[in-house]
């Protein structure tokens, strides 16, 4: 009888660690993540690092836009959801805390990208957006789950303003509509609601159309007395106060 | 304690009870059903075989040949097609009927495809199947027919030896439209039709007076809805007329010049496609930087320029390709009488290329002033040079007249009015018209001319260029609502047109517009 309570209390033994919750211990040394939006489907290169919202392009209503840090994945992806750190360079970036909210910083279970939500304030303490950008950068600091992918990879940058700031594809309609302003781009946006223009790139048939339709609805604007005392001008004035012309 | 051990005698008896309760394993089951016979369910391929090529478009009539002498009433069938060769990005899967025998028109793209046919005993579950191999083919090259019927606008393409030589017999593939397209019906009034081939940019344009489409010449559909056509639509939809000239411009008649123009509720728009370099194109406005103006339903293009007649100034515009504003078009005045291109002072009727130089149009005015007298102005838009005017206001029924062709490989002139297709001949060289003939006075009464056009394209395959050498004249006979396309030979010199049509094709509605299709 003896051996047989002493059996019992070394099975016991045994099996009471199976009650304690089971904590994880994963590391993969092979994982590491860069960051940077991939901005081609088929092709690794070219990528972005930087994440740019003006709110002229939101309603006079908004107070906070939505900008997204893309952290990419480089190895196996983990079964379950894994924490990273991105933390501020502050040396690159002038805005507080209280100028913007960053969301949970997880590489989700089974993935190989992570869209991190940054929520920034279209007021801004101490920085007038009308003129000048809001900006924040983040860095990828490598924890007990992820190592640095590339030392210049680790970075992503986010920029917020209040005013039109000139698109890299202006310049595949440049010839076609002039050069940039608030003014132009304003009008553009207004008539054909695009904010980009890469589609026009190589299309001279499209850049035609671009200035086709822009000459064709400034004429409009301009011979309606309806827009006479409108804020844009009557006629459309460009930044400078002259006229507006395509 | 005892311990038990049993005798030999109770082994034996132990095995002998274990053996029994065996042994009824070895019993035949008889089980306890009702059978009855079941009868033959198959599909007799002997007499159909499995493979068979089929025309797009075509109707494809197949019996089941199914072998059944059970309850029909009973049955379900589906007659099934998927491609031969998985496509990852369209694998088509689709059921083409669910009746006992096929007869349904193929829409499907030119491939291979497995046909498959199934009947199901609804209330067993028993079926019988078989699967054919099904190639469908191009419908090709050959006329594309626009016309109104029943309501609707449709088209259909006649394969003719005329144009093609290679071609086996002459056959019309009908309602090529309607059938790809059969939930978005083409109404209102046709206007033109047009096959546009710019090496991999190919599609077919349709209009009519209240819409415009671009399909896939591959299976007719739709590509582009009207708004779609635009760089920024119109908000009046109302086209008017549709011009996409052939590379017989360049002097190649398989490819399209590379742009076309549509006028659409008074206003020119241009899609440069050649300019797109294979990617996106659209129509955009070109239109006159200041002043209001209407364009007529024939734009041109007229070498280096883009010409089109401003119906409010009566005086043509010019714009250049490369550009987006429209403005007066100052020509030289050395006709005969000399006149200005920018101040011609007549209503244009209709214009088009002609002969006398790649670029040489006619266009047929009416005077607003002096009693509607009609006038042939020809003119060359490659050297903005005023040519000739004719005065052919005394020739017959030409003030009925709304329907003209010329020939630009000869000095040919034809209008049409009722059911006569009349020829205006005249000396070119010094644009005086001598007469006009009733040039083909076979057309039945109770058939009206609704569309007259040299045929624009040299042919494939044929013995000499088929290029003016037909003159397609469309009818429609308002009691039977039926329309015939006559395929008349011209003689390229002196345009006399052969008694005998070279071919006559019917069961159309009212024939609006004729177009090659490569």
């Amino acid at each position: 009888m003896r051996f047989t309570i002493i059996i019992c209390a070394v099975l016991v033994a045994y099996l009471t660690p199976g009650c304690k919750k089971q904590e994880y211990l994963y590391r993969d040394i092979s994982s590491r993540i860069w960051l940077g939006l991939r901005t081609s489907s088929t092709n690794p290169n070219p990528f972005t690092d930087s994440a740019v919202t003006t709110f002229m392009l939101k309603p006079a209503t908004a107070e906070s836009d939505t900008l997204y840090i893309a952290a990419n994945l480089t190895g196996k992806p983990a079964a379950i959801d894994l924490p990273f750190v991105l933390e501020v360079v502050k040396d690159s970036s002038n805005v507080s805390p209280a100028d913007y909210t960053l969301g949970a910083t997880i590489m989700p279970a089974n993935s190989f990208v992570a869209m991190i939500p940054v929520i920034v304030k279209k007021n801004v303490p101490g920085l007038n957006l009308k003129k000048e950008r809001a900006k924040l950068v983040f860095r990828f600091v490598p924890n007990e789950y992820f190592l640095n992918e590339q030392p210049n990879r680790n970075m992503f940058r986010l920029a917020w303003f209040d005013f039109l700031a000139r698109p890299n594809s202006w310049s595949y309609i440049e010839l076609f509509v002039g050069p940039f302003s608030q003014a132009r781009y304003r009008f553009i946006i207004d008539v054909l609601g695009e904010t980009q223009f890469d589609r026009y790139r190589g299309n001279l048939n499209l850049q035609l159309a671009v200035q086709a339709s822009l000459r064709k609805a400034l004429k409009d604007y301009n011979e309606d007395p309806a827009n006479a005392g409108r804020p844009e001008g009557w006629p459309y004035l460009n930044d400078d106060g002259t006229p507006l012309t395509f | 304690m005892k311990k038990y051990t049993a005798d030999i005698k109770t082994w034996i008896v132990a095995l002998m009870a274990t053996g029994s309760l065996l042994l009824t394993a070895c019993h035949k089951d008889k089980g306890n059903y009702d059978y009855t016979e079941l009868q033959d369910m198959y599909v007799n391929t002997a007499s159909t075989g499995r493979a068979f090529i089929v025309k797009q478009f075509d109707t494809l009539k197949l019996k089941s040949n199914l072998v059944y002498n059970g309850d029909r009433s009973k049955l379900k069938y589906s007659w099934s097609a998927y491609f031969m060769v998985p496509n990852v990005n369209d694998n088509l899967a689709d059921t083409l009927s669910t009746s006992e025998d096929l007869a349904v028109p193929i829409p499907y793209l030119p491939s291979k495809y497995y046909l498959e046919f199934t009947a199901t005993d609804s209330t067993t579950g028993r079926r019988a199947a078989v699967r054919y191999e099904m190639t469908v083919e191009s419908i090709g090259a050959g006329l594309l027919v626009l016309y109104e019927k029943d309501g609707k606008v449709d088209c259909d393409l006649i394969k003719t030896k005329l144009l093609e030589g290679l071609t086996p017999a002459d056959e019309v593939v009908r309602n090529l439209y309607s059938l790809a397209n059969p939930t978005v019906p083409l109404t209102g009034d046709a206007l033109a039709i047009g096959a546009f081939n710019l090496s991999d940019v190919q599609y077919i344009s349709l209009y009519t007076s209240n819409n415009g489409v671009a399909v896939s010449p591959a299976d007719m559909v739709i590509s582009k809805n009207f708004k779609d056509l635009f760089f920024l639509a119109p908000n009046t939809v109302k086209p008017q007329g549709y011009t996409a000239p052939l590379g017989f411009l360049t002097n190649d008649y398989e490819f399209s010049a590379g742009f076309e123009f549509l006028v659409n509720d008074g206003q020119l728009y241009s899609n440069m496609v050649i300019f797109a370099f294979g990617s996106e194109s659209a129509f955009s406005l070109l239109a006159p930087a200041t002043g209001n103006y209407k364009i007529s339903p024939y734009p041109i293009f007229g070498g280096a320029r883009i010409v089109v007649y401003d119906e409010l100034s009566r005086g043509f515009l010019q714009g250049s390709p490369l550009g987006t504003t429209l403005s007066p078009y100052v020509s030289s005045t050395q006709g005969s009488p000399p006149f200005n291109f920018s101040n011609i002072g007549k209503d244009l009727i209709y214009l088009s290329y002609a002969f006398g130089g790649t670029y040489v149009c006619y266009g047929v005015f009416k005077n607003p002033v002096d009693n509607g007298a009609r006038y042939v102005y020809m003119m060359d838009f490659l050297t903005s040079t005023a040519r000739a005017v004719m005065d052919v206001s005394s020739l017959p029924n030409i003030a009925q007249a709304r329907l003209f062709a010329f020939g630009v490989r000869g000095p040919l002139i034809y209008y049409a009015a009722g059911n006569k297709v009349y020829q205006i001949v005249f000396d070119p060289a010094t644009g005086t018209a001598s007469q006009g003939i009733d040039a083909w006075p076979f057309i039945p009464a109770n058939e009206e001319i609704t569309c007259i056009k040299m045929c624009p394209h040299p042919g494939r395959n044929v013995s000499e260029s088929a290029l003016d050498k037909y003159l397609m004249v469309g009818t429609y006979n308002n009691s039977t609502g039926m329309g015939k396309v006559y395929m008349l030979q011209a003689n390229i010199t002196s345009g006399t047109l052969q008694a005998q049509p070279a071919a006559v094709y019917e069961q159309f509605g009212k024939v609006k517009d004729i177009a090659f299709k490569f």
